[in-house]
């Protein structure tokens, strides 16, 4: 049942956990020892998980630890208010798709957001987090939680399009 | 009739969606699921593990466990070295017996002999990591030296300790296979102690 339980962990949650390291290490084998790292520690505890649909939050705030030990001192998880993205939050609203020749930029545009803006968006968009999930793994409540989100999209929209986020964009969507 | 155009958050679902984690990660971290001595038929869940990776395997002979050359994994466990952050233990390592090995066994499956010729004495400290997606077993030797530990011996690499493989920031690694298990020490360049 033990190990029916394991790998039915690996299974479900590696690809997305390995994706979730890279993207903040953008080394494979950095990314590979953490993620391993993350497994081991969650087997020994995997007792204490009850709800198996809270396993890929679970995994994540493990896998979040093992990156921040990783990167001590050079990842700011939680110090960011969304302060330098307010101007846009409004803009944002607008949830309309930009051009698809523009994605293939996403990558570098991530990198250039503050790190907790990139984390939300790999929370939600990634890990396919819900926001109660979110909220519970940063220790943020439910409406600063949904207004990083906003920001932090918009703040993405603007340096994929170069335009204020919620200005014609899509007329190349398909 | 316009087709649906997809919203930004449609958009980024698609671009950011996972990709497949490297087989080798896999196989490495399905194989550390449960202690050996838990294990019903370890020795064949370690033959499907290495069917897995890919890696020969034939009856007489002993599977090598690494993912490349030796060269390769002395250069991993170098950077694995340079970014040590925290230890799982200080001082001798939680097990009595003579080579130490299986405080690794009860966390992840294998055990982390010592080599001949170093002792309990000589570890500061150790913990469980992994070099090139393989968990290893790694201790802090007095002088500042790194010992990896694997747990199965290491492809293309002979059985004793041999010239360095790689070189960075004033360490270099070397690697052997000893008792069925692979090493790698970490020493100053130049240095070399037994």
């Amino acid at each position: 049942m033990i190990r029916a339980g394991r790998e039915a962990l690996v299974e479900g949650h590696l690809d997305a956990l390995h994706s979730f390291a890279l993207a903040w290490t953008r080394n494979g084998d950095m990314a590979g020892d953490v993620v391993q790292r993350t497994f081991l520690k969650a087997f020994e505890k995997l007792h204490q998980l009850r709800d198996p649909g809270a396993a890929r939050g679970w995994l994540v705030s493990i896998l979040r630890n093992e990156i921040a030990h990783e990167y001590r001192g050079r990842m700011r998880l939680v110090a960011w208010d969304g302060a330098d993205f307010d101007g846009l939050a409004g803009e944002a609203a607008q949830d309309e798709g930009i051009d698809p020749s523009l994605l293939a930029a996403l990558p570098s545009a991530l990198d250039q957001l503050p790190d907790p803006a990139r984390e939300i968006l790999l929370l939600r968009f990634q890990q396919d987090l819900s926001y109660e999930q979110i909220s519970e793994l940063l220790g943020l409540p439910m409406g600063t939680v949904q207004s990083r989100l906003h920001r932090a999209k918009a703040a993405l929209k603007v340096l994929l399009t170069g335009l204020p986020a919620g200005k014609s964009t899509a007329g190349g969507v398909a | 009739m316009n087709p649906r155009i997809p919203t930004f958050e449609d958009q980024l679902r698609r671009v950011l969606a996972p990709s497949a984690a490297p087989a080798a990660l896999r196989a490495s971290v399905l194989a550390a699921r449960e202690p050996l001595g838990r294990r019903a038929a370890p020795w064949l869940a370690a033959a499907a593990t290495l069917l897995l990776v890919g890696g020969g395997f034939w009856f007489g002979q002993r599977p090598t466990l690494a993912p490349g050359p030796a060269q390769k994994v002395a250069g991993q466990a170098l950077t694995n070295f340079l970014s040590v952050h925290s230890l799982d233990f200080t001082g001798a390592p939680p097990s009595p017996e003579k080579d130490c090995g299986s405080w690794c066994e009860q966390r992840a499956g294998f055990r982390a002999p010592l080599p001949n010729g170093t002792t309990a004495a000589q570890v500061e400290g150790g913990r469980i990591c992994a070099v090139g997606g393989i968990p290893v077993g790694h201790y802090l030797l007095k002088g500042g030296r790194g010992l990896y530990v694997f747990g199965g011996p290491l492809e293309g690499c002979g059985n004793s300790i041999g010239a360095p493989l790689a070189v960075a920031a004033g360490l270099q690694a070397r690697v052997w296979n000893e008792n069925g298990h692979g090493y790698v020490m970490i020493e100053t360049a130049g240095e070399h102690r037994p």
